[in-house]
């Protein structure tokens, strides 16, 4: 395999005294699309949480790019879409754009950046509609945007599919291909895993394997 | 009965003729209120903010401070403050006692409690969902806490409003520091104490009426403020 993008070891990470993870090895290739499949509660979020860097954990290390990683560093390279997302009490155009105004990019090109995604994940419509006004669907459809818009070197997806509809399944999917960036997905669905993944991990009671 | 209702009309009678005592004992609440109510928003939520959002050591024992603080008797807290401001007090030679400088400072120490107590629990109230968004898509976390102050905007808002509240009802501390100075230091609730002692039922009720308006305004505001989150 080559240089992995990003790799853990040892990790171990518990909540109240039971551990939760329990990961010897594992690594994630760039450009490759991986997805992990495990039932309820094997640890899939703590495990996207970790690598988005808003989790601690107890023990281990984790490298990036061959770099061990210290606390924060990775928050502007990876970008995590929750499992049940946060819509920002205001318009769909400043939610997406949220990233980018923190990143203090131009006005016209957050305009611009902005409407690109709109227009790929069908929502110009509610551009200037307040995002806690919209259907469930829509609001993982704008947090999606929200992570696509600040184009990071790693994509992590949780459960992403749960809200959405079999037409939008198939919209983010093709979005997701042709981006070709480093993309981690967590799914219940084994059918997706075969059609999408590229690595496919599995997880179960916090612990990994490759299939 | 008839008492009351001889008591509203020649009320009604001070109010609509744009009475001196009643109006500047009403501009004296306002001035001193809003002044105080924004002093203690700026001490208070900021530092409500911090305490909320951050664990450390005797958080607990913090929190039960000013839940304890904030419901204390007026009275209590003018006589903590007169002991600052009397001659021999620390602030002593500040020389304001009895007046309304001194009525504000009073206020700002009575309602800051109040205010940061409620910002702590506003805080405690918000979605750890929010920081995490915030964080997942680059923010530092001043940003990340900015963000979610303006998520939550009219909780804090309404624990300024109930600051207000507190301020603009209370008797002890504005009577023992301003020393109810006629045209100075006399604002709606010592007038109100003054005129009912005194069995100038009409001023008392005049102002009473204001009084209960502000109340209204407040409880109303308070409604909607929480019905919008
Ligand atoms: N903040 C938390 N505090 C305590 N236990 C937690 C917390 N988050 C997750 N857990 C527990 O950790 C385990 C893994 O959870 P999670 O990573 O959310 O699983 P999944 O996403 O695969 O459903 C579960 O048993 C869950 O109850
Ligand atoms: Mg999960």
């Amino acid at each position: 395999m080559k240089d992995p993008i990003i790799k853990l070891e040892n990790l171990k990470k518990s909540y109240n005294h039971t551990f939760v993870l329990d990961i010897p090895y594992l690594e994630f290739e760039a450009n490759k699309l991986h997805i992990i499949l495990g039932p309820n509660g094997s640890g899939k979020t703590t495990l996207l949480s970790i690598l988005a860097d808003i989790e601690k954990i107890d023990h281990g290390k984790i490298y990036y790019k061959n770099k061990e990683v210290d606390n924060g560093m990775l928050r502007r390279k990876i970008t995590l879409v929750l499992q049940s997302p946060y819509i920002f009490n205001t318009t769909v155009f400043n939610n997406i754009a949220y990233g980018l105004k923190i990143r203090s990019v131009a006005k016209k090109e957050i305009d611009d950046k902005v409407s690109v995604v709109l227009k790929k994940l069908g929502l110009e419509k509610f551009t200037n509609q307040n995002g806690i006004q919209l259907s469930q669907g829509e609001m993982h459809k704008v947090a999606i945007a929200r992570a696509l818009v600040i184009d990071p070197d790693m994509l992590l997806l949780d459960e992403p599919y749960s809200d959405l509809d079999p037409f939008n399944i198939q919209l983010v999917e093709n979005l997701l291909k042709e981006t070709k960036k480093t993309i981690i997905m967590t799914t219940q669905d084994k059918d997706q895993t075969h059609r999408l993944a590229d690595v496919f991990i599995t997880i179960k009671n916090g612990k990994v394997s490759y299939v | 009965m008839g008492f009351f209702i001889e008591g509203i009309k020649s009320a009604l009678n001070l109010l609509f003729s744009f009475n001196r005592d009643v109006y500047s004992a009403v501009f004296l609440s306002l001035r001193v209120t809003t002044l105080s109510t924004l002093f203690a928003a700026i001490i208070g939520v900021p530092l409500g903010f911090i305490i909320g959002l951050n664990n450390f050591y005797g958080k607990r024992v913090i929190i039960v401070i000013f839940n304890t603080l904030y419901s204390l008797p007026t009275v209590l807290m003018g006589l903590f403050a007169y002991g600052m401001f009397s001659r021999n007090g620390p602030l002593g030679s500040l020389g304001l006692l009895y007046t309304p400088q001194a009525m504000i400072i009073g206020q700002t120490i009575l309602i800051f409690p109040l205010i940061t107590a409620l910002t702590i629990s506003a805080v405690q109230a918000i979605d750890k969902k929010v920081f995490k968004t915030c964080l997942t898509l680059g923010a530092n976390y001043l940003q990340s806490s900015l963000t979610a102050f303006f998520e939550y905007k009219q909780l804090f808002v309404a624990a300024v409003i109930a600051g207000f509240g507190r301020a603009f009802g209370e008797v002890g501390v504005s009577m023992m520091l301003g020393g109810n100075i006629r045209g100075y230091t006399r604002n709606i609730t010592t007038s109100i104490a003054f005129a009912t002692a005194k069995g100038e039922f009409a001023l008392g009720i005049a102002l009473g009426l204001i009084l209960l308006l502000v109340a209204c305004l407040i409880s109303i505001l308070l409604q909607f403020l929480q019905r919008g989150k």
